[in-house]
This record gives C-alpha cells, structure tokens and sequence, in this order.
C-alpha cells in the first residue's frame, strides 16, 4: 500500500516538473503559440473542447479495438497454424516478415483507394502492424512448452487437441501477453496513421486539419487525448494479465518478501 | 501373482544430429502385478528413456513390451510422472490433482470431491487453492504423487519423484510414498539414484550398468514393510547395492 502511494507520488511528480518547465520556457522564450503552446493552453483546449473530440475519440477508439481484434484473432490463428505445420512457417517466414518492413505510410494511401475513406482502411493498417508481434509471440510461447508436461499429458491419454487447449495455450500465456501488449499500442499508432492519410473523422484526421489551420493547442489536444486512449488499452491488458498470470503474481510477491525485495 | 510388464530384449538408439547414441541394450525384466520394482543405475544411463518406452510415448528399436500379457503400451496406459515440471503452475494444487479425470472426461464435481478427501487423508489439507510455486518443494511433490495415484490405471511409473528433495525431506517422503502405495495398490516401476530409497520401498531391485545400458544384477528384499532403516539386513542390502554400483567399497 505505501509502496503504490509512492509509485503514484513519483509518478505525478516527475511529469508535473516536465510540464513546469515546459510551460516556464515556452511563456520565458516567447515561443509563438503556433510552434509550441503552453501545456497549460492545451489543457484548457482539451477541457473547453471536450464535447467537439468525444466523437473523434470514439472513431479512433473504434478503430483501435477493430484493428487490435484482428490481429489478435488473425495473429493467433496464424501463430497456431505456423506452429503445427512447419512447412508452412517455413514457406510463409519471409512474407510475414517482408508485411513488417514495408512503410504502412507507403500502402496507406492504396487502402484508401481500395477500401474508401471508411472505417477499413485504419482498422487494416492498426491490424497490419499489430498481428505481428501476436504471430511471434504465439508460435514462440506454443514452443516454449516443456517436454516433459507433454509426455504427463500424453500418459493421460490426452488428445492433440487437449494438449493445445489445457497444457500449450496456457503454458504460452505469459508471452502472448507481452505479444498483445506490443500489439496494442501499435495499433493506436496504426489507427492514427490510417487516419492521417484520409479520413473523415477521428483523432488522426483531427490533427491534421487542426495542424493545416494553425490550431496547434487542438493538435496537442488530440495528441492529449489518444494518449489517453492508448494508456487506458494498456492498463484494460494488465488488468487482464494479473488476472490470467495471478498465479506467477503470487510467487513473485511471496519471493520478494522472502528475500527482502527485488534484486 | 500375474506378470503386469514383460520386457524382453529392449534395444534403443537415438540418432541425433551429433551421431549415434545406444542408450539401451537388449534389456530383458518382468514386473510381478501389484509388486515395487526399481531400477536404480549411475545417471545418464538410459532409465527415463526405459520408462518412456514403457508408457508407450516413445518406440523401442528392437524387443518387446507386453502389458499384463497382452499388447505393446501406447500413451495412455500407463500412469507415469515425468523427472521434471511434473505440475502445472497455472493449477492450483487441487486442480492439478484433477487433471487426469478432467481429461477422461469425468465430471468436474465428483471429481473435486474425491481429490479433496485424497487431500485430507495423505496429509495435504489446507493446500487446495495453492498454486505450485506457493508450495514447498516437498508438498509439490506430494501433490504430483497423489495426482499419479489417482489415475485410473494399474500401473504406475515413476522418475525420481524424490530426486530434487534434501535428504531429511526425502527420507520422510519415502515413508509416505510407501503409506499412499499400501492403501491405494498399484504396480510401481520406479527410478532413482538413492540406495536406502530403493531398499525401503522396493520388492525388487535392478541395478543398472552404464550406458549402453541392460541389467547388471537383481536384488530381491523380502522383508517386511515398514523397513528399519538401521537393521542389520538394511545394512547388508546397502552394502550389496552400494557394491554392485561402484565395484569394491574400501
């Protein structure tokens, strides 16, 4: 309990020095207002214009989700399928590779030309970058399974099928974890970069006009706001983790204690 | 009694990439239904890959494995609890017990209950929503002994159950193995490298050569369980065994 309040105090404590100086040295320099606002100026356009970004917010929010499912779902089933079949992790290995080194800026626009100026193209690109780090994750956390817990549940007469489901999922728990959480924040990446390119609406497509009007306090607003978005993401899969990993959670904290914290 | 495990003539080689690795050599033995049977030899010398033929996880290269007379093992018919990682860590204590049932399919219920009372009676009470890494070493292993014991087969095989134990931890294990083993029978086969171990549960014990491996020697112990382990007899048995592993004693 005092730790988690220390953790907090330190935490507000460094980020309002950060936004204290920020904020002295724009106003001391007299930096225009379009080059940098004040983070005050942006707090206030985040406050004062909340109602006009709740809609951009749920735009890009949908997205995310969208394009994150995706590659959950898309990442997944492909990390299962390159794990059981060699032959096809072998034959696929370079293009899955090759999808990550194209620029998304690059193929951004086609999808617009493919897709329209709707919701798909965004949840494509979020979904593009983020199925990756799933697909590594899965087939590495798949093969990660001790030998000797499958010859314990072949004894037991357990199906291939079992095996997957009670002894290889949950043993690649913890590394699909880590997977989705990369995952997650470049699909917010992935969503704005949909966006910045043609959109209609969202925060990336907010940015960008704001930007082209001199309105910089309502870019960083944006800005503001998908942080925002993503922390909240990020937090949303921790909790999940601690619940799904409470078992390694304990044996940390009980470890920690025994050997007087963490060395 | 009848022969539950008839070996004759096993012979495995692996062929790794490294070359070629004869682990065993046209090793014949039988296991007596309902006996404790050891194999006890210097480590590295063929005797998980000895058990993992005869669960039917792995194939031999040449010989046979018959059970109770009848067919060849395939995974599944025999009950075996694997050197390492024996539970799983994402399962409590009780859930790990219950693995066996929940994969034959056995209502989750019945099966809760029937572990709990197994808890209750061998001295794990109190540890049924412990997860594995929130027990000690010694009560982990109890728990994957029990788990063995309530799979629904006759036999059992096991590898070093008490092999990563201190030695006043092990001791004290071997007379609860042996307490488990008397009330719920079943025809053990069982590795190890400890001498007294051997000679406390055994009715038979295979001494192992190096490998390529087959057995060197057979030592019966006849008598009656619980043994004293400062008998003369004991004694006698430990020199017998301490010999055949390492030639002349000083």
């Amino acid at each position: 309990m005092r730790q988690k309040a220390a953790t907090l105090l330190i935490g507000t404590a460094i980020v309002l020095a950060l936004l204290a100086t920020w904020e002295v040295c724009v106003r001391w320099l007299g930096v225009p207002r379009f080059v940098l606002p004040p983070p005050s100026e942006i707090l206030w356009a985040f406050v004062a214009q909340f109602p006009m970004l709740l809609p951009h917010i749920a735009t890009t929010l949908g997205e995310i989700v969208l394009g994150l499912s995706l590659a959950v779902l898309v990442g997944t089933g492909l990390g299962v399928a390159l794990f059981y079949v060699p032959t096809l992790d072998r034959a696929l290995h370079p293009a899955i590779i090759a999808s990550q080194m194209i620029p998304v800026f690059a193929i951004a626009p086609l999808l617009i030309v493919w897709f329209g100026y709707g919701l798909w193209p965004k949840v494509t690109v979020a979904a593009m970058i983020g199925f990756f780090p799933m697909v590594v994750n899965v087939t590495d956390g798949l093969k990660s399974t001790s030998p000797d817990r499958i010859d314990l549940l072949r004894s037991l007469g357990a199906t291939r099928w079992q095996i997957l489901t009670k002894l290889r999922f949950p043993s690649s728990l913890p590394s699909v974890l880590s997977g989705l959480k990369v995952a997650a924040t470049l699909s917010v990446v992935g969503a704005t970069i949909g966006e910045w390119v043609g959109a209609r609406q969202g925060l990336g497509y907010l940015m960008v006009q704001s930007h082209s009007q001199f309105r910089d306090a309502r870019v960083f607003a944006a800005i503001l706001a998908l942080t925002i978005v993503g922390l909240l993401l990020y937090w949303a899969i921790r909790l999940l983790e601690s619940r799904l990993l409470r078992w390694r959670a304990a044996a940390v904290e009980a470890d920690e204690e025994l050997y007087g914290g963490r060395w | 009694m009848d022969t539950a495990i008839a070996v004759s003539n096993l012979s495995k080689t692996y062929r790794a990439a490294v070359g070629r690795l004869p682990v065993l050599r046209s090793l014949s033995f039988d296991v007596t239904g309902g006996s404790w049977t050891t194999l006890i030899g210097p480590s590295g010398c063929g005797k998980t890959t000895l058990l993992r033929i005869l669960a039917g996880l792995i194939p031999a290269d040449e010989g046979t494995v018959r059970l109770d007379g009848g067919s060849a093992p395939t995974a599944g018919d025999v009950a075996y609890l694997p050197q390492h990682d024996t539970l799983l860590p994402w399962r409590t204590a009780l859930d790990n017990a219950v693995l066996a049932w929940e994969i034959s399919g056995r209502p989750a219920a019945a099966a809760h209950a029937d572990a709990r009372a197994l808890f209750e009676r061998f001295g794990l009470a109190g540890f049924e929503t412990h997860y594995p890494l929130q027990l000690s070493g010694g009560m982990r292993q109890r728990v994957a002994v029990i788990r063995s014991f309530l799979v629904d087969r006759s036999i059992l095989l096991l590898d070093e159950p008490l092999g990563a134990l201190d030695p006043l931890t092990r001791t004290r294990m071997q007379d609860w193995l042996l307490s488990v083993w008397s009330q719920m029978r079943k025809t053990i086969v069982l590795v190890t490298h400890d001498v007294e171990e051997a000679l406390v549960l055994s009715d038979k014990i295979h001494v192992l050569g190096p490998r390529p491996t087959s057995i060197r020697q057979t030592i019966r112990v006849a008598d009656e369980r619980p043994r004293l382990r400062t008998s003369p007899s004991f004694y006698r048995g430990r020199e017998a065994l301490l010999r055949l592993l390492f030639g002349d004693l000083p």
